[in-house]
């Protein structure tokens, strides 16, 4: 009876808030008022697959989605990324019947890395990906091993666990349990020697804290590391790019799937390469994964092709307390080598909570943008004199640096003044004081066609 | 001049190199000659010839690892700070400094006992904005703090705060200060947002200058 109660109350709520347009988790919130823990009561789909991680974590469940409906599987998805708990309730009871099966073959869900813990209680994933974790939004998040703890919270027994063996505090999820799949990349062209961040959390072994060492890096503390002291070092991987042309856009899984990319960035090799990961283990045919991914392009708009004025220009989303999504975003800019203005745009720090915290941008490495392709940089926002103090500490030449608070009148000059390309960088929280003051071009073509 | 970073990339959480750039500068531009030597895991730590030492904020257990690190250098450390050289420890790094640190676990670890307090860490992190007037500049100033310790038994504390979370999460008195030692739970980094702060501490090493 609580469970026809839950239900109902669940998916009548979210009728009434989709009549006026809004989606939420607060169905959910209602569910668990009336049934607590209905969570651990309905009957669920034979796949049950959970993301988790710093990065990537919209991007690869929304790719799962794609690849298991192509492969003619009836997909449960949050894909509004209500990743808590109630997000959680609200769209397994939205899909349920009234006695609490849900209606599906597989649920895709995205987890909150520090909340996964709360839903996971109910019930277990099939498969749990666990993409990375670094320095993520700190003022909630405290630091990466403090994540580290709360993730290893919410890992159960019973399920099998794919994990990124290229990243060594993720892989201490792998200790002590058979069902564990590892997923990496091999050493390619890009890869380098030495770490260029302007911190490297990978320096320390997170097992023993001796200094750990490198045999490359992809990116930040991502690549294939040994433990002089414990040992703790890169697993063999199941699943693994053998080779990445990120200037071609073509990347190849395990020496036979080749899998072209919409968007050249190193991310998106690994949330490709998570989600192919999850899908062949689902038993879909690694061919036609590699298919169904190829040339994807994300609903989730982080990239976004535009035109302001007489420049057409390129918005990537990246997050603000986040400097390792602005470094990828930041590094694709100057390796993409085109003549080109950046603009930034720091004013909401977070959707979340009011927050002055700027220390995160002494952790991106804005050095990057001493290079000669830059030929202008806008910084703009309530935050636009925090990124000049910080940029005024690299080497990057000042009289190339505008500083305004206001966004509007700046981009009225970028508008009339021809730069080649443009290029924005900026946070979800800050892409409506951009995206609609500039015309948008259809996605439908790679971001490098201007 | 000689400014040491002590675990530069150990106890590097929150941008906190960042005080020794503005540190740095702040001497510079007073026409001093500074050198930024980093020295951690694995090095000799040799303070002599320093003008100033900083630290930064780490994680709970890379703050144990430093903590069992500079235990060795104990003697040396206490010696500079009795001579006058101004020490500054931002973030948990200050923790070390005082008597004990029990973790989330339990466990308790020696501190390096130059000063009385205990710290115990917990399980909730305690995040929040900061602001505080006081007497070494005229503007207010502003920080952040995200730690997850109680600090008790501090004598003389640095900050009086007006908003946000002292050492022992109930009163307003926050970090410390004792000779030339200061602490601060304050992140920004805290001598970048407040430059008239950093000016002050530009002139606290510029004294201690021989």
């Amino acid at each position: 009876m609580r469970m026809f109660l839950a239900v109902l109350a669940c998916k009548a709520a979210r009728l009434v808030l989709r009549l006026f347009g809004r989606g939420s988790s607060m169905p959910g919130e209602i569910a668990l008022k009336i049934f607590p823990d209905v969570l651990s009561h309905v009957k669920l789909p034979p796949l049950v697959i959970a993301v988790t991680g710093s990065n990537g974590k919209t991007s690869t469940v929304e790719m799962i989605a794609h690849v298991m409906t192509k492969a003619g599987k009836k997909v449960i998805w949050n894909k509004e990324g209500s990743n808590q708990i109630a997000g959680v309730t609200a769209i397994i009871l939205a899909n349920s019947t009234l006695g609490g099966k849900v209606k599906g073959d597989a649920l895709i869900l995205e987890s909150d890395e520090r909340y996964a813990k709360h839903s996971f209680k109910y019930f277990a994933p099939t498969h749990y990906v666990i993409t990375n974790l670094y320095r993520d939004q700190l003022t909630r998040n405290g630091h990466p091993e403090w994540v580290y703890k709360s993730v290893k919270e919410s890992i159960r027994d019973e399920s099998t666990l794919i994990l990124n063996a290229d990243d060594p505090l993720v892989s201490l999820y792998g200790y002590g349990r058979e069902n564990v799949v590892w997923f990496g990349m091999d050493r390619q062209e890009f890869s380098s020697d030495k770490n260029s961040g302007v911190y490297d959390d990978g320096k320390f072994c997170p097992n023993c804290k001796h200094r750990m060492s490198y045999n490359y890096y992809h990116y930040n503390h991502i690549g294939s590391y040994e433990c002089p002291d414990c040992g703790h070092k890169k697993n063999a991987t199941e699943f693994t790019v053998t080779n990445a042309d990120l200037d071609n856009g073509i990347i190849t899984i395990n020496g036979e799937y080749d899998i072209k990319l919409m968007f050249k960035s190193i991310y998106n090799v690994y949330n490709i390469l998570a989600c192919f990961s999850v899908c062949a283990l689902a038993g879909i045919d690694k061919a036609e994964i590699a298919r169904n991914v190829s040339n994807y392009i994300l609903k989730n708009g982080r990239v976004i092709r535009y035109r302001l004025g007489v420049n057409k220009g390129v918005f990537l989303v990246s997050k603000h307390e986040n400097a390792v999504s602005y470094d990828r975003s930041l590094e694709y800019i100057v390796n993409k080598n085109n003549d080109c203005a950046i603009i930034i745009i720091v004013s909401s720090i977070s959707r979340r909570y009011n927050t002055g915290e700027t220390s995160w941008l002494w952790d991106i490495n804005f050095g990057v943008l001493a290079s000669p392709c830059v030929k202008h940089i806008y910084l703009l926002g309530k935050h636009a004199p925090d990124l000049e103090t910080r940029l005024s500490y690299t080497n990057v030449d000042m009289s190339k640096v505008t500083t305004d608070v206001d966004i509007d009148g700046a981009l009225e000059k970028i508008a009339n003044t021809k730069y080649g390309h443009l290029y924005t960088v900026t946070c979800f929280s800050d892409k409506d004081k951009f995206l609609p003051k500039v015309e948008i071009l259809p996605a439908d073509k790679s971001e490098d066609d201007f | 001049m000689k400014i040491i970073h002590l675990f530069d990339d150990l106890m590097n959480l929150y941008g906190d190199y960042g005080n020794v750039c503005g540190l740095r500068r702040a001497l510079q531009q007073k026409g001093e000659s500074v050198q930024a030597v980093s020295m951690s895991i694995d090095d000799e730590f040799d303070f002599s010839g320093a003008d100033f030492i900083y630290i930064g904020s780490g994680t709970e257990l890379n703050q144990k690892v430093a903590l069992s690190y500079l235990m060795q250098y104990k003697d040396s450390l206490k010696a500079a700070l009795d001579g006058g050289v101004p020490v500054l420890a931002t973030g948990n790094s200050f923790e070390m400094f005082g008597k004990s640190i029990t973790d989330c676990d339990g466990k308790t670890h020696d501190g390096l006992g130059f000063f009385d307090f205990t710290v115990t860490e917990g399980n909730e992190r305690i995040v929040t904005d900061a602001r505080c007037e006081c007497e070494l500049c005229s503007d207010p100033l502003i920080g952040f703090i995200n730690k997850a310790s109680c600090i008790k038994g501090v004598a003389t504390p640095l900050f009086h705060l007006s908003e946000g979370s002292g050492n022992d999460n109930t009163a307003p008195e926050e970090g410390i200060v004792s000779g030339s030692f200061y602490g601060t739970h304050l992140i920004g980094p805290v001598l970048i947002r407040n430059p008239q702060l950093c000016e002050y501490f530009a002139g606290v090493a510029l004294n201690s200058k021989r």
